[in-house]
């Protein structure tokens, strides 16, 4: 009986380790990376095309879009709003680039940074161009679907020199 | 034998199944924020003193800065340059304010966003304020530090008026 013991108790000890050893969730990064490069692509397409609706899809609900020379904007109503406001602006266009994308081990938040380039027309009509920066941050939803929660931009070009003063 | 062998193989299995039933990693998000929180407090007094050192200890070796103005500037080096630089400008005053902190379940990866308020000199030698936002993302090292690997910012404020010209 007691030898019997030993070995089952042997054997459960043995088997309840190797049971505790399992293995980590999948890495899933690679397939993360991809599908953000495809989603910046796809946005960058919806621009390109002034589809609001389809640019507005890839923003969470909570999202919050930081522009330039105005303030924070949070959700999605607001950055449709927005959005609608810069896409039917004179002379506009926005095309993106994304440079890197780093998701977190996870798999449930990640970023991205890349180059940009908007051009619009001035109070005279002629278009000016602006070559610029963003970051953006995703959050996976439950679906499994990534979405843009903060969006943020700015020029790489110097503010323009201050008018001359008369003396 | 056989029953021996039967009961081993029930004693394995169950043993095996409760081993398999790990607990899910530790949930430290709460922590984690609290401590980039602080982070981003101890950031902010390296740049009310100006100090080039301390500010740039925060962050990553591979971080990006994405200031307004000037292209990216990736690895410590360029953003060390750009740091010297704004911070020897006459009249200048940073000061920055946390407001909203993200981290992966993973606990590896983090995002904030906040406010900003800056002050400079214009080349009159007269103080212009500005205000702003920002977006910094957060890796976690292997020592437990939080670092930034991506800050980028732009202001609130209507952008300058282009000077007018002469008819």
């Amino acid at each position: 009986m007691t030898r019997f013991a030993m070995l089952a108790g042997s054997v459960a000890l043995l088997s309840f380790m190797w049971g505790c050893a399992t293995p980590p969730p999948p890495d899933t990064r690679a397939a993360d990376e991809r599908a953000i490069r495809e989603i910046e692509v796809e946005a960058d397409k919806a621009a390109a095309a002034k589809d609001l609706d389809r640019y507005v899809s890839f923003y969470a609900d909570d999202a919050a879009l930081f522009f330039p020379n105005t303030p924070l904007v949070t959700g999605k109503d607001a950055i449709r709003k927005t959005t609608d406001a810069l896409f039917a602006t004179p002379g506009f266009s926005l095309s993106f680039k994304t440079t890197k994308v780093e998701v977190s081990r996870s798999g449930d938040l990640a970023y991205s940074y890349g180059t940009n380039t908007v051009t619009m027309n001035d109070p005279k009509g002629k278009p000016l161009t602006d070559k610029g920066k963003y970051v953006a941050v995703y959050r996976k939803e439950p679906d499994g679907k990534w979405k843009v929660v903060a969006d943020i931009g700015n020029s790489d070009l110097p503010p323009p020199a201050p008018p001359p003063k008369k003396k | 034998m056989t029953r021996f062998a039967m009961l081993a193989g029930g004693v394995a299995l169950l043993s095996f199944m409760w081993g398999c039933a790990t607990p899910p990693p530790p949930d430290t998000r709460a922590a984690d924020e609290q401590v980039i929180r602080e982070t981003e407090t101890e950031w902010a007094k390296a740049a009310a003193a100006k100090d080039v050192e301390r500010f740039m200890s925060f962050y990553a070796d591979d971080a990006s800065l994405f200031a307004p103005g000037t292209p990216t500037a990736t690895g410590k080096e360029a953003i060390r340059k750009g740091t010297e630089t704004l911070f020897a400008t006459p009249g200048f005053s940073l000061s920055f304010q946390t407001v909203k902190v993200e981290v992966s379940r993973g606990g590896d990866l983090a995002y904030c966003s906040g406010t900003y308020a800056m002050t400079m000199n214009d080349p009159k030698g007269k103080p212009v304020n500005d205000k702003g936002k920002y977006v910094a993302v957060y890796r976690k090292e292997p020592d437990g530090a939080w670092k930034a690997v991506a800050d980028i910012n732009n202001s609130d404020l209507p952008a300058p008026a282009p000077p007018p010209k002469k008819k």
